[in-house]
């Protein structure tokens, strides 16, 4: 079985703007994970950090849930003038999610961790 | 019309298994499951209706099955859940309109009415029933 890994403490990424929390998903992001997640992005947004970035690269699976926990913190983070913005997932099934319900539109999605701090 | 039957406890962590039940399931009933773009969707949809099971519907456990006739794959989930899906959720689901202000919850079933052909919900004998149609691969 798949296993997730979250990695909310990669130090966070830095861009010309400042400080940026990144979190990596390997694997599957679905109920099961969504909570765990939410509570990452949440710890980081009560000490101030409104850049956020999930990595999806490697995620293989994206369910309704995980969906969920990604625009609570997206949500958040923008009201506070901040952001949460996707590194894409090289899964098409982890991508199926965004697209099936037009979060693709929504959120930021870059093809890269590089990109995705370009203009931030 | 052959079937494939798989029964899981309803947790989170027994789900998982659904994707690689459904491709062995559609190879036994003489489908083409290498195509992801047809299996893929097919998956989450069947996922999001299990995960339902569980969350709302507060079920012990949960069966699936899936069959095939000459021109649809139908695939029926059912719970012991011992509360009734609430038919409202479902008719005012319909895709999110205002991105500006997105919701947070129930995307679940938009995405399993984008996928499914047709979807029957029935309650019977304290015990939901969810019937899915896919149209078959030409």
């Amino acid at each position: 079985m798949e296993s997730t890994i979250l990695n909310g403490n990669v130090g966070g990424a830095h861009s010309e703007a400042g400080e940026v929390a990144v979190v990596a998903i390997d694997g599957r992001l679905d109920a099961l994970e969504a909570g765990p997640l939410r509570q990452m992005l949440k710890e980081h947004l009560e000490i101030g950090k409104i850049r956020l970035v999930v990595d999806l690269s490697r995620a293989s699976f994206i369910d309704s849930a995980g969906l969920a926990a990604l625009v609570w913190a997206m949500k958040h983070a923008r009201s506070d003038d901040g952001d949460l913005r996707l590194v894409a997932p090289k899964a098409a099934e982890a991508m199926r999610v965004f697209e099936l319900t037009r979060f693709d539109k929504v959120f930021e999605i870059r093809p890269s961790l590089d990109e995705t701090l370009a203009d931030w | 019309m052959s079937v494939a039957t798989l029964e899981m406890a309803a947790d989170f962590e027994s789900i998982r298994v659904l994707g690689e039940w459904l491709r062995t399931s559609m190879r036994q009933l003489g489908l083409d499951a290498t195509d992801e773009s047809y299996v893929g969707p097919i998956e989450l949809a069947v996922h999001e209706l299990a995960t339902n099971s569980i969350d709302h519907a507060q079920a012990d456990k949960i069966v699936v099955d899936a069959a095939v006739s000459t021109d649809a794959l139908t695939i029926k989930v059912v719970d012991d859940g011992s509360l009734q899906f609430d038919s409202v959720q479902l008719e005012s689901s319909g895709a999110p309109t205002d991105m500006a202000e997105p919701r947070v919850r129930g995307y679940g079933l938009i995405i399993v009415e984008k996928v499914a052909q047709s979807i029957i919900y029935d309650r019977t004998d304290d015990v939901n029933t969810w019937k899915l149609e896919f149209s078959l691969q030409t």
